[in-house]
């Protein structure tokens, strides 16, 4: 992402009028980051934007875990549809973001829809492959085991299947949701809210101390997410971490 | 050995498994896999099936659960063709144990042990009972081992497991697919004596596919020597190593099967000598029930050419020449006058 540019304006220095806040020193003279604007302007400023932007990912991987999903089991069962599916998603991953949500604005115009349509097309690529991958990786004897035990195909999916993918499947909603998270901030560009926005205005007035929290923001978000997302894997998956001592 | 201990977990009878006119051909192929294939298999009894690899023996145990679908012929349980039962059904009631085990590594013993109780809608607590009981009776520990994961034990543990599970619904058959074949050869022994302690005290209808004779002779009651797909022998282990029915069979059983003969033969099958006189007894002594072959190699262990058998009270009840027993590992000599030639005294009085 093109974060890189707005440097350059906040690096030539030089007093900036800032559309938030009173008039600290510290804010007049725009240093790299002024802690009281920070806390002062929290709840007005950044709350709303974080739960924004925890919205936007939550849908997006949401969504796109449910598309994939279907598309991974599928893929599964009839091995024909793994190449096009595979090459659909990878085309979308390989758009630029700004490029495709420009693309996006020609046809469902600047709103949310638009930017959730964008994040959930690039989480497709990961899932679906991670999903893929952990199904295919269920051992032939234990499939073979509950076939001959007399479970359906379909219990054999849900109890034993899907449970022993869950590693690989947790493994892609995590790259998925931290991905998401920094693409996220880019969905501001059309609109959709979020810590984009903070970063957008500061790009726009030079702003440091709004630059620096925004972007500081989504960069802890990420991580709490993926923190987050291991326990949980931890939790669900009891088994793996368990091995014979030897 | 003797006395069949009725166990709480004998619920249902062995069932009778015939095979038809079995034939398994795959497409593509010229040869059949199977061909022909009949033969009936007692209930209670285990029946080895046996043969080099690509003989068919696998395929025609799959055929039993249908995991290996029947080209033509039918195989029945009871008189009931698989063919005609409803999958599932005809699967959760048959117990299948193979090499790779194939146990579920994310759910507990307790849990994989149940399995096919749960599908058969058991309540929570008489599937834990039903997993102790079955732990309990593999060798392994309930109190401890229950909630532990698979990966937590060892190959010949998880076979354990592997065999309490498929006998967790107590089904009247039980298919082996090589069961102990990737197992190292001290617990695969082990393995070997506990399942047919087990087999005895819980009596099922038993096929056991092998490719080692050593482990068919000592597991079999009765042993179907395939080939090509045929079936070429179905006989006891005695009658096999005796007289097998043509160069392949008496190839595949080994050219020592005089001495593998030893092992599935008793010192109750000989009619015993009078015991040594009391000055002979320092040297070890063998229980009735002991095979020929560890009789023998305590004589030749300890360089005697007679040993005494006891009771379990360790009083002596007869004893054994080694000429007994040689003349058996050459059964084209006539048995006759085994006990009753009188071989030289033994010549070493250490």
């Amino acid at each position: 992402m093109s974060l890189a540019l707005p440097v350059l304006p906040l690096a030539a220095g030089g007093p900036v009028i800032p559309h938030f806040g009173g008039a600290s020193n510290c804010v007049v003279q725009n240093h790299q980051f002024c802690g009281s604007w920070f806390t002062q302007n929290f709840n007005t400023v950044f709350g709303p934007r974080i739960v924004q932007h925890i919205e936007l990912t939550a849908i997006a991987v949401g969504v796109g875990m449910a598309i994939a999903f279907t598309a991974a089991i599928f893929a599964y069962r009839q091995s024909w549809f793994e190449t096009p599916f595979s090459l659909f998603s990878a085309f979308l991953y390989g758009i630029p973001a700004i490029a495709l949500f420009e693309l996006l604005v020609q046809i469902t115009g600047i709103n949310r829809l638009t930017a959730e349509i964008g994040l959930v097309s690039y989480t497709l690529l990961i899932l679906f492959r991670n999903m893929l991958t952990g199904l295919r990786g269920v051992p032939a004897a234990t499939i073979e085991a509950a076939r001959a035990m007399g479970f359906t195909s379909r219990q054999t999916l849900v109890r034993v299947e899907l449970p022993l993918a869950l590693p690989a499947i947790m493994a892609g909603i995590r790259i998925a949701t931290v991905t998401t998270i920094s693409l996220a901030t880019v969905a501001a560009y059309i609109g959709a809210g979020g810590l984009g926005e903070p970063i957008f205005d500061a790009i726009q007035s030079g702003f440091k101390t709004e630059f620096i929290a925004s972007g500081g923001l989504a960069i802890a978000l990420a991580i709490l997410a993926d923190v987050l997302l291991v326990m949980l894997q931890r939790a669900i998956t009891p088994w793996s971490r368990r091995r014979l001592q030897t | 050995m003797s006395e069949r201990k009725l166990d709480p977990t004998e619920r249902s009878e062995p069932a009778a498994i015939a095979f038809q006119h079995v034939v398994k051909r795959y497409p593509g192929r010229d040869q059949a896999a199977v061909q022909d294939l009949s033969f009936e298999v007692t209930p209670g009894e285990i029946c080895v099936l046996i043969g080099p690899s690509g003989c068919g023996k696998t395929t025609a145990l799959k055929m039993v659960n249908r995991l290996i679908s029947i080209t033509e012929g039918d195989i029945t349980i009871d008189g009931r063709s698989v063919r005609e039962l409803e999958l599932t059904q005809l699967r959760r009631g048959i117990g299948y144990v193979f090499q790779q085990i194939g146990l579920f590594p994310h759910l507990t013993v307790e849990s994989n042990i149940g399995a096919v109780p749960r599908l058969l809608g058991w309540s929570k607590s008489r599937i834990r009972d039903r997993a102790s009981e079955l732990l309990d009776l593999v060798g392994l520990d309930p109190e401890s081992d229950l909630r532990r994961y698979p990966g937590e034990f060892s190959g010949g543990q998880q076979q354990r497991i592997g065999v309490a599970r498929a006998m967790a619904a107590d089904p009247p058959i039980m298919l082996m697919d090589e069961p102990f074949g990737a197992i190292d050869p001290i617990a695969r022994e082990r393995l070997q004596n506990d399942f047919l302690r087990l087999h005895h005290e819980v009596r099922k209808t038993v096929i056991f596919v092998t490719h080692d004779i050593d482990e068919a002779i000592k597991m079999g009651d009765r042993i179907a020597i395939m080939r090509d797909g045929h079936l070429v022998q179905l006989a006891t282990a005695d009658d096999l190593l005796a007289n097998p029915a043509d160069e392949f069979v008496a190839s595949f059983v080994g050219e020592d099967r005089g001495l593998k003969r030893l092992r599935v033969r008793s010192l109750s099958d000989l009619e015993l000598d009078p015991p040594l006189p009391a000055s002979d007894r320092d040297h070890p002594t063998v229980k009735r029930d002991t095979s020929l072959h560890f009789a023998l190699s305590k004589m030749l262990a300890d360089g005697t050419r007679q040993i005494d058998v006891v009771d379990d009270r360790g009083t002596p009840i007869g004893s054994v020449r080694l000429e007994a027993i040689t003349q058996l590992i050459a059964p084209a000599r006539p048995e006759a006058g085994a006990s009753v030639s009188r071989p030289e005294p033994p010549a070493d009085q250490s």
